[in-house]
């Protein structure tokens, strides 16, 4: 009866989407007002998350009656996958996506005061819109609730590359991300449709985008690891499309929050707010029918269940197309903002967003080129790091030479001096430069640009704190000044990893020493071991460098259902760096071993954090002189 | 039925979120017409009738048992047999990783012990239902520390059998059984074994 309920509690949710749309868009229907939009949303909200529980229920049961239970859990799996496996497939990643959808509408409902009612429905019936798209797609084209009788005794089992504590949080926190910027999206054609474009709603509009950015941030960074550890390559980042589908939204909406911070304090970049606002979100869709239609795997797989793939696409033309056209039609009337010097404050995030619409570009022209060549010419194409490397790099390491200057920059126009708050940057970057040049020859240019302009990030990004008082700093500029040290921080990693790693490849036996880097690995024993739902043959490693030692413990594992096998790295982390251990197959008498000296790469994540961290506290700060600005005026 | 009644309880849940939250009048109707339009669509697309079918992990039996023809190869009383029996009452109850835990202790304690690696062996296949490479490392180690016992063979083969590869099953136990004294009193088990196979290899 589970799935039952949450069949139904979908259709019902699905049904006061379109009232709630209806509502805002029949004339007749119009004087409902905010009460009947606040409790259409509200009420839709709770039979979302009514279904994705029922969902949850039947993983956890393993109800092997519900075809997508059958196809991707299995009843021996530890109750964490059980769990965690609701949303490794496309119809329950879909569910999730449209609950945060309506539980953001619920909240947008429930607490939004900063706007006009009129904005305020026509916004929610967008959000409407937006959802009842989605509740259609998976009530005709990925129904999670879809029966199968008779019920097949057993399950298929999640692919174990997905049974990891990563799987459990990583989707999610991404989801809201993307999730949140539809809010962000839905505000944006509100405020077209009612010609407000203005500072209150740049005000409502910033902790949806803040709050999506953090998760964003977090979610590409926990993938990012997770990528690392699980797949056994020892990368960090591969510009796999499914990658770039979660960045391409991030670069957006850090473009939007640095607008929306302009609207709010200035009134500028109106235009720059809702252009960025539509794309941030298109973003999130076009990473959506990416990962979701199929097509990724071959443009020809599109063709093998079109259904999904096309419906995806049509949401994907409707609600971009739909809102660019809305754009295009009003942007003569949104009203133009302060108006400011080229050298000022507002002329930095200008460029800001210039650089970062660039890295956008560049980034999803290289995701959608090898489709569209595939369509066209039948050719598999592969773009990768040597792409992405070349053109992205260097607008990055633009815009970490812009961050090091923008922030100092006052508002409207600035005309003092800034030799003495940008020189003690360009003096750690050029120290940096000069360092590298004499003790590392053989490093690329953009890791040694990356390095140099990393470090001399981190001085820059503190600058913003000098000369004031600490205590009374606003927690939105310590946020701020912690996001741009993040930036600084991973940039450093990813410079260190890419010129410093080193590697080694052997064919081992216990008893064997290897090296690489500073460390030397003695191969100690190889044993069977086994886990809740796997066997593995564990290696055990003992490396020492000066008086330390570590033991770490690769697995090759092999997994029962769905049989599959999987290396399981172990990796030791240092203050500087990381040592990465993989155990690959028996190869005669001994066993592959792969071994990395990867210095400095934890920063990469560090950084990432940083930046989570940064964004969460500009939230909270605003929310709190939000709340007491509210509490003063009372 | 008792979808229909869910269904009407979730409607009911709408509404009375709806009323809470300030929907009065033609309002409520509104939406209560909704909500009809959506109890349709699952009227059209719903399988009430259909009850769940909740599953939960299962072991399945080895198909031979293993004390018997283990205590035939080993003998019963001897040293190690306490860390086997554990680990069996541990798999009797389903608990085949505590099985597999326990002969792991075992291996670690008595590192040059054969039967151990061999319980091992068993205790992991058991684990994954079906031959690995963790037990056939363990089946391995044991056959290097007692290269002139048949146990390791045989085990190996029950294994493959239990796998679905009765080829290789069958080519272990006629290696076994190759060189296994005419008098040995396990030499029942693998004849039998070799008999089963030929027969079922015959009859496909």
């Amino acid at each position: 009866m589970i799935a039952e309920a949450g069949l139904a509690a979908l259709w019902l949710a699905a049904a006061l989407a379109l009232a709630q749309l209806l509502l805002a868009v029949v004339p007749a229907l119009r004087g409902g007002g905010m009460a009947a939009a606040r409790s259409l949303a509200l009420a839709q909200g709770l039979l979302a998350m009514i279904a994705f529980a029922a969902l949850i229920a039947l993983f956890v049961r393993t109800d092997t009656s519900v075809a997508l239970v059958a196809a991707n859990s299995h009843s021996a799996k530890p109750l964490l996958y059980k769990f965690a496996g609701t949303w490794g497939n496309h119809e329950g990643s879909m569910l999730l996506w449209v609950t945060v959808l309506a539980l953001s509408g619920a909240a947008l409902a429930l607490f939004e005061r900063r706007v006009g009612t009129r904005m305020l429905v026509a916004s929610l019936a967008a959000q409407a819109a937006l959802g009842l798209g989605f509740y259609v797609f998976l009530l005709i084209a990925s129904n999670p609730f879809a029966r199968i009788d008779p019920a097949p005794t057993e399950g298929n089992g999640l692919n174990p590359l997905l049974q990891d504590p990563g799987l459990a949080f990583h989707p999610p926190t991404l989801y809201i991300g993307y999730v949140g910027l539809s809010v962000a999206f839905s505000l944006a054609v509100g405020a077209l449709i009612t010609r407000e474009v203005g500072p209150a709603l740049a005000r409502a509009m910033r902790p949806w985008v803040l709050a999506s950015w953090v998760f964003l941030t977090l979610g590409i960074t926990a993938g990012s690891y997770w990528a690392y550890y699980e797949l056994g390559w020892g990368g960090w980042w591969f510009w796999d499309p499914v990658e770039n589908a979660s960045l391409m939204p991030w670069l957006a909406a850090t473009a939007l929050l640095h607008s929306i911070n302009v609207l709010a304090a200035r009134g500028g970049l109106r235009n720059w707010t809702m252009m960025l606002a539509v794309v941030a979100f298109s973003m999130s869709m076009v990473g959506t029918f990416l990962v979701r239609s199929g097509i990724l795997t071959s443009v020809h797989s599109f063709a093998v269940d079109p259904t999904r793939g096309s419906f995806i696409l049509a949401l994907l033309a409707v609600y971009v197309g739909g809102a660019l056209a809305l754009f295009a039609l009003r942007a003569g009337t949104v009203r133009e903002g302060a108006r400011f010097a080229l050298v000022s404050r507002e002329g930095a995030l200008v460029l800001n967003n210039l650089l970062l619409s660039v890295i956008l570009g560049t980034v999803l022209i290289g995701t959608l080129y090898p489709l569209f060549a595939e369509g066209l010419t039948g050719a598999k194409l592969s773009i990768g790091p040597p792409y992405f490397n070349a053109v992205a790099g260097p607008v990055f390491l633009a815009l970490g030479v812009a961050l090091m200057v923008g922030p100092l920059l006052r508002w409207r126009r600035h005309a003092a001096p800034l030799g003495q708050w940008v020189a003690p940057a360009a003096l750690v970057s050029l120290s940096v430069l000069a360092i590298s040049l004499l003790i590392a020859r053989d490093m690329s240019l953009l890791s040694r640009l990356g390095l140099a302009v990393g470090a001399g990030l981190v001085p820059a990004s503190l600058m913003p704190l000098v000369g004031r008082s600490l205590r009374r700093t606003p927690i939105a500029t310590w946020g701020m000044a912690i996001a741009h040290l993040g930036v600084a921080v991973s940039l450093i990693g990813m410079a260190s990893d890419s010129a410093f790693t080193r590697e080694t490849l052997a064919i081992a036996k216990p008893g064997d020493r290897l090296t690489v880097g500073p460390w030397l690995v003695e191969f100690k024993a190889i044993d069977p071991v086994a886990g809740p739902n796997w066997t593995a043959i564990e290696a055990e490693l003992r490396a020492t460098r000066g008086g330390g030692v570590k033991v770490l413990r690769p697995q090759s594992r092999t997994f029962t259902n769905p049989p599959t096998d999987t290396n399981e790295s172990a990796i030791a982390t240092a203050w500087n760096g990381q040592l990465y251990t993989v155990l690959g197959q028996a190869r005669g008498d001994g066993w592959q071993l792969r071994l990395w000296w990867k210095p400095f790469v934890t920063l990469i994540w560090f950084g990432g954090g940083l930046m989570g961290l940064g964004g969460l506290l500009a939230l909270f700060g605003r929310l709190w002189r939000g709340r007491r600005g509210q509490e003063e005026a009372e | 039925m008792t979808a229909f009644l869910i269904l009407l309880l979730l409607v009911a849940l709408a509404l009375g979120v709806s009323w809470i939250a300030g929907l009065r009048g033609s309002w409520l109707v509104l939406t209560a017409s909704a909500l009809l339009l959506g109890a349709a669509g699952y009227a059209v697309q719903g399988r009430p009738g259909l009850a769940g079918a909740p599953r939960a992990g299962t072991v399945p039996e080895p198909p031979i048992s293993l004390v018997i023809p283990r205590n035939a190869f080993l003998g019963q009383f001897s040293g190690r047999s306490n860390w086997l029996i554990i680990s069996d009452s541990y798999a009797a109850r389903g608990e085949t990783r505590d099985a597999v835990g326990i002969l792991q202790a075992a291996t670690r304690q008595h590192p040059r012990d054969y039967a151990l690696w061999l319980g091992l062996g068993n205790a992991l296949t058991d684990h994954a239902q079906g031959l690995t490479p963790a037990a056939r490392l363990a089946f391995a180690r044991s056959a290097e520390l007692a290269p002139t016992s048949p146990a390791p063979g045989y085990f190996l083969g029950l294994a493959k059998l239990r796998s679905g590869d009765p080829e290789g099953a069958l080519t272990d136990w006629n290696k076994v059984l190759a060189e296994a004294p005419a008098n040995a009193s396990w030499r029942s088990f693998v004849e039998d074994g070799v008999a089963m196979l030929e027969g079922a290899r015959g009859a496909r």
